[in-house]
């Protein structure tokens, strides 16, 4: 319908195994875990203490507006460094690309509030040991950064990305939790596609390793608690998984129109082929559980939109988060949908090594499945030592594979049932 | 080719009202929804009034929904509400079509009307003036009801609205602060141009009426502090103005292809003509003198449409009664239309309904259509002293008939996010 | 509190507000020309002075904001007699001639500099 298509030309991201694209492949296809105790906070009082963080990332070295940190949670720092990394990998000159065809969307994670910036305020609007709405419209108040806001809205990695290398065209921030990456390069797909825009940097950021966010999910029953072994703990499709890891990171890619790329004789890593989307009406969040469609459909309509057969895929990078049910689900939705080639795909999961980087997920997963086509290698399902039940695809446990991968899906699935798929051919 | 998208159902959750024909009387009639902050204690705030939506029930909710009201953040009752109108508006509740091809996309922010866990668990842990990790844990434990917290995800009304509606096509929510419900109806009219879906329910729902919300405005002072005078506080364009008002509310569409609402005889309020996007790429909270990104937006959405500025016959600004808001507006319509500027009305019904922030743009977008539909334009209340800077048609205080062939929509977000929307009528629809 | 103290905690406030480096920070750099500060910057300002000098700044008493929204200053955008008399008052230190001549409102700010907000410090720590 459109003969104008999409390929990638630059890769950036800060993720647990690293910052950079070279560190960052280097701790895929080494198997290494990115999984520790959690320093960010004391978090020795509760239940869960582990976390994939990212280590040793100086913003400073990024965000070139220096008066812009102030302005900046973690996951804006980390979008930022992100697009600085992929613009720089991608060759653009950008002084010198219109400024009016350049787009940016990220997928963002919710504002993840902090208590440590509400504590003096709430302190002062104590009354009695209750707090006191009344004192703290007044002497609450008083005791805020009036940039408070500015700090909370997710659209502001965007912006801020949009104001750093003057992009005037279409900016949007989805939010669409695990499935959020995912949607952001695929909605920008389809608007390098209808001729929106001829470059779009796409990704996604989260950055919510904090205290109640951990109470949280802690309660929600969705996080491992192997706090002994932190390496061993994010373990999908393993029969002794027992959730969850949270992560932290983003990437950012470069997508690029086909034809202006090769004009510029750019490096190109792939083609954005195919993208799907869809819901599920039974998540995780709702009685009953299993049997879901909404994840085969998100697959399938990627492979129509890609306008290839199910046999043709080679790899996929499963959204695998090691919650017990739902590497069920996804292994049952994969078979549904690859019938008999699902036996001779080969699928993993490298929350295995990173964690569950929510909003980010779908965009460091891409990133690192383009990674793998481009390098030859599948990058593994670490800790995979017993398949669990209902869990019976080759997941390529414990090391990387060499591989010959012509194309690649790479499947995100939010806990309230937005679904994101896409699939990556490799440019022959 | 690519497919045409019409408007077949429209709902609207505003302080105004609940219901289509409410707002529009309301809308006419140059009525203010915006009074004293009533769902929480906001006596202490500098700013103490709002536009709060009254009297949602239960029984406005979809069936299977009713139950679960208490159980729900205001975003997801509101698109609910909204939601339902709309199909049962489209004919399309009850009718059989293709759920696979019928997909949600909302703008829509966080919510926190359930705002007492979060101040009980900070206060169950304190130590002093900060927070004791080690005391958190349980505070958090006996304060947090981790199902709500999850509800306060911004993307849960547009699951919501999938599972009420059985719409099993493409979800998704975008969160492009003032921008995002006019965001979401543009993604959502190019999902349908491109063939992935047939029907989208989208638009946008939103609150931010509640302690940290206000908290966060009033610190960047960007809100109007006329707490003695609620109904006079929005005053787009008037020299008086001293900031928006906070509304909240949602805006919901039924966007259907073209051939697809014919086929079935269904009511056509208009047809999205152009949507139009752009950055500022300016600052983080400075919007440009010059409204480049403004113009860039109106001129894109013009584009798209394949018109001219003369062909339009109605602005609805996105005219939030800030200082600078208004004057870079006004200079940006003036150089996108340049003469015909003058002869377009152009008014900005946030002068009522206050700024829904995520949902303003869904309102202001069916405030569009009704417009095309019935002649009448409403006007911009609480013009009583004219800014220089401001010198427009902004209809001012009562409504004005007028024929209308083409409307266009602004919306520009906090961050630099400009997105417009046109939307065209005509016989050839009908 | 010696002259010197306070200007290093003015000092301290713009490093940390405008994130700019030390040497930026001389007692005649504008805060808007120089500095690079934006409207939002001003109420940071504030903010960050608030706490450091341990005291309460009143709205528009040392960015005199007010004075940009005051009925009749304003025409045209920019300062009319009645407003520019205002500044005067509310700005005594500063050498306004520069704003006398071309007294646009966007030139306000570009009189805020380093040491006017010292002087102010000065007067209110006495």
């Amino acid at each position: 319908m459109t003969d104008r298509r999409v390929v990638v030309t630059g890769l950036g991201v800060v993720a647990p195994l690293g910052i950079g694209r070279d560190a960052f492949w280097e701790g895929l296809a080494s198997a290494r875990s990115g999984v520790g105790p959690i320093t960010r906070f004391d978090a020795s009082s509760f239940e869960v203490r582990i976390a994939a963080e990212v280590r040793d990332f100086n913003p400073k070295e990024y965000v070139t507006q220096r008066k812009s940190l102030k302005l900046m949670k973690d996951d804006m720092k980390m979008a930022v460094a992100a697009a600085k990394l992929a613009v720089e990998d991608s060759g653009l000159d950008f002084p010198a690309v219109e400024p009016e065809r350049v787009g940016v969307v990220i997928g963002a994670g919710m504002l993840a509030i902090d208590i440590v910036e509400l504590a003096r305020a709430v302190s002062v609007s104590v009354d009695n040991g209750v707090f006191d709405t009344g004192l703290f419209g007044a002497e609450g108040l008083a005791n805020m950064v009036p940039i408070w806001l500015l700090k909370q809205l997710p659209n502001m990695s965007a912006s801020h990305i949009s104001i750093a290398y003057n992009a005037l065209g279409i900016s949007n921030t989805i939010t669409a939790g695990a499935a959020a990456g995912a949607q952001a390069i695929g909605e920008s797909f389809r608007i390098i596609e209808r001729g929106g825009a001829d470059i779009v940097l796409a990704g996604g950021t989260e950055a919510n390793i904090t205290p109640r966010t951990l109470i949280r999910d802690t309660m929600l029953g969705e996080l491992s608690r192997r706090n002994d072994d932190p390496e061993g703990a994010s373990r999908p499709f393993d029969r002794d998984r027992d959730g969850r890891v949270l992560g932290e990171g983003a990437a950012v890619l470069v997508l690029e129109e086909r034809g202006r790329a090769l004009r510029r004789g750019a490096r190109i890593y792939a083609e954005l082929a195919g993208y799907g989307s869809s819901v599920s009406m039974r998540g995780r969040r709702d009685s009953g559980g299993g049997g879901d469609d909404g994840k085969a459909s998100s697959m399938m309509r990627a492979l129509d939109d890609a306008r290839c057969s199910p046999d043709v895929i080679d790899y996929i990078s499963a959204h695998g988060d090691g919650i017990p049910e739902d590497d069920v689900m996804e292994t049952a939705a994969i078979k549904a949908v690859f019938k008999e080639h699902a036996r001779e795909l080969a699928v993993s999961s490298v929350k295995s090594m990173m964690g569950d980087l929510g909003a980010a997920a779908g965009a460091v997963e891409a990133l690192a499945t383009i990674l793998g086509m481009w390098h030859g290698v599948i990058p593994p399902t670490i800790n995979l030592d017993h398949p669990g039940a209902g869990c019976d695809l080759d997941y390529v446990p414990h090391d990387a594979r060499e591989a010959d991968i012509r194309l690649a899906m790479s499947n995100s699935f939010s806990r309230f049932g937005q679904n994101a798929t896409l699939i990556f051919r490799r440019m022959s | 080719m690519r497919k045409r998208v019409v408007v077949t159902g429209i709902g609207m959750v505003t302080p105004l009202g609940i219901g289509v024909e409410e707002n529009w009387r309301a809308l006419l009639e140059g009525k203010s929804g915006i009074g004293t902050i009533t769902s929480f204690d906001a006596s202490s705030f500098p700013t103490r009034i709002a536009g709060e939506v009254r009297g949602l029930e239960p029984a406005h909710l979809p069936g299977g929904y009713a139950g679960d009201f208490d159980r729900l953040e205001k975003n997801s009752r509101f698109a609910l509400a909204a939601g339902r109108m709309a199909l049962a508006d489209a004919g399309l509740l009850e009718d059989s079509f293709d759920r696979d091809r019928f997909g949600v996309y909302l703008g829509s922010g966080e919510a926190h009307c359930f705002f007492a866990p979060l101040f009980d668990m900070i206060t169950g842990s304190l130590d002093g003036s900060a927070i004791s990790m080690s005391k958190f844990p349980a505070a958090a434990r006996s304060a947090m009801d981790p199902v709500l917290e999850l509800e306060q995800q911004s993307y849960a009304p547009a699951r919501h609205l999938a599972r009420a509606f059985g719409a099993r096509g493409p979800n998704s929510c975008c969160l492009t602060a003032c921008a995002a419900s006019s965001q979401a109806l543009g993604e959502a009219t190019e999902i349908i141009r491109r063939g992935d879906a047939v029907v989208m329910l989208s638009g946008g729902s939103h609150s931010m009426i509640y302690p940290l919300g206000l908290m966060g405005f009033s610190l960047l002072r960007a809100i109007s502090t006329r707490n003695e005078e609620p109904e006079k506080a929005s005053r787009p364009f008037d020299a008086d103005r001293d900031g928006f008002v906070i509304g909240e509310g949602s805006g919901i569409l039924v966007l259907e292809e073209m051939e697809h609402a014919r086929e079935r005889g269904a009511e056509i309020y208009g047809e999205i003509g152009g949507y139009g996007a752009s950055s500022d790429a300016y600052r983080v909270t400075d919007v440009p003198p010059d409204g480049h990104g403004a113009i860039a937006a109106m001129r894109a959405a013009l584009s798209d449409a394949v018109l001219a500025p003369a062909d339009i016959g109605y602005i609805n600004a996105h005219g939030t009664s800030t200082l600078i808001n208004d004057v870079v507006e006004t200079t940006a319509i003036k150089e996108v239309f340049g003469e015909e500027a003058y002869r377009i009305p152009v008014s900005s019904t946030k002068s009522m309904t206050g700024h829904l922030i995520a949902a303003a743009g869904a309102i202001e977008l069916i405030a569009c259509l009704l417009v095309l539909r019935h002649g009448v334009i409403p006007p911009t209340i609480n013009q009583e002293r004219s800014d220089p800077g401001c010198d427009l048609d902004y209809v001012p205080n009562a409504a004005r008939e007028h024929a209308v062939a083409a409307a266009l929509s602004n919306s520009f977000g906090f961050g630099g996010q400009n997105i417009c929307l046109i939307v065209t009528g005509g016989e050839e629809l009908r | 509190m010696t002259d010197q103290e306070i200007f290093g905690k003015v000092k301290e406030c713009l490093i940390d507000a405008l994130g700019v480096e030390d040497d930026e920070v001389g007692p005649e750099a504008t805060l808007v020309g120089d500095l690079g500060a934006e409207s939002i910057d001003f109420l940071d300002i504030i903010f960050r002075l608030e706490k450091v000098f341990d005291m309460k700044i009143p709205r528009g008493d040392l960015f005199p904001e007010d004075i940009l929204l005051g009925e009749g200053n304003i025409e045209d955008g920019k300062l009319t007699e009645k407003g520019l008399a205002q500044v005067r008052e509310k700005l005594s230190s500063l050498d306004i001639s520069k704003l006398e001549k071309n007294p646009r409102v966007s030139q306000i700010s570009n009189l805020f500099t380093v040491k006017m907000i010292a002087d102010y410090m000065k007067s209110k720590v006495g």
